[in-house]
């Protein structure tokens, strides 16, 4: 596999295209395309992976916050002006 | 999130009067634990992000490029802008109520907090959802570049 046999390999992944762009670069830089090559661009998509496995834990933290509001908000009177 | 600590707005002296005390004092007590609960996840979002900008600047230094790590530091920078855009109509309407507060905001928050909280959380699980998804997608995507070499070479014998 060449530079632009990756290159079209990575276009089929359909990658959003900042990290695209990002892996592109790398592939461009890269003085030959082997094993090393391949797992530099690996671990970039895993830590995409993690990236939005915590940004989704984080979701469901805010979640959970909003949820509390509501039920404290329940306290509020249907008439407040006595 | 400087809205948070926002001054005290000025008048209403006449509709502040007729709002009984123990109203207001829910609204202060709901609004300051959320404003805490949002700055803690604030931070959170900051140290749970922490390792993946860590590892990304590592893989920048690796490959003499400032891009791995600057699309990972946007992408962070953005995700806690949605929080902080997703919480600021409800500082100023829960502020409102504790500190002048009219009828108004309060049968707002009494009649239409149900509707905006179920909006909010219909998007949040659907974005939970998406991102799960994603992770899972950019995985099996990284165990196949691990691997596309040796089939290449495969193929090719």
């Amino acid at each position: 596999m060449n530079k632009e046999e990756l290159k079209k390999y990575l276009e089929g992944m359909e990658l959003e295209e900042g990290l695209r762009k990002v892996l592109f670069e790398i592939v461009d830089k890269a003085e030959a395309v082997d094993q090393a090559l391949m797992n530099n661009i690996a671990d970039i998509l895993d830590l995409q992976a993690d990236f939005y496995d915590k940004s989704a834990d984080l979701l469901d933290e805010e979640a959970e916050i909003y949820k509390t509001l509501a039920e404290d908000l329940n306290a509020l009177p249907e008439s407040p002006i006595k | 999130m400087s809205e948070a600590n926002a001054e005290v707005p000025q008048g209403g002296h006449e509709v502040k009067k007729s709002i009984p005390q123990e109203v207001k004092e829910v609204a202060a007590k709901a609004w300051g634990k959320f404003k805490e609960s949002m700055k803690g996840l604030w931070g959170k979002a900051d140290e749970k992000l922490e390792p993946v900008n860590k590892k990304a600047g590592e893989i920048s230094e690796k490959e003499k490029t400032e891009s791995v790590k600057d699309y990972f530091r946007k992408h962070t920078e953005s995700f806690k802008d949605g929080i902080r855009a997703r919480s600021y109509d409800i500082y100023g309407g829960l502020y409102d109520i504790g500190a002048v507060v009219s009828q108004a905001k309060v049968m707002f928050w009494r009649n239409f907090k149900d509707g905006l909280f179920a909006t909010y959380l219909g998007e949040n699980q659907r974005n939970v959802k998406a991102r799960k998804e994603k992770a899972k997608e950019h995985r099996e995507k990284a165990k196949n570049i691990r691997e596309s070499l040796k089939k290449s070479k495969v193929n090719h014998e």
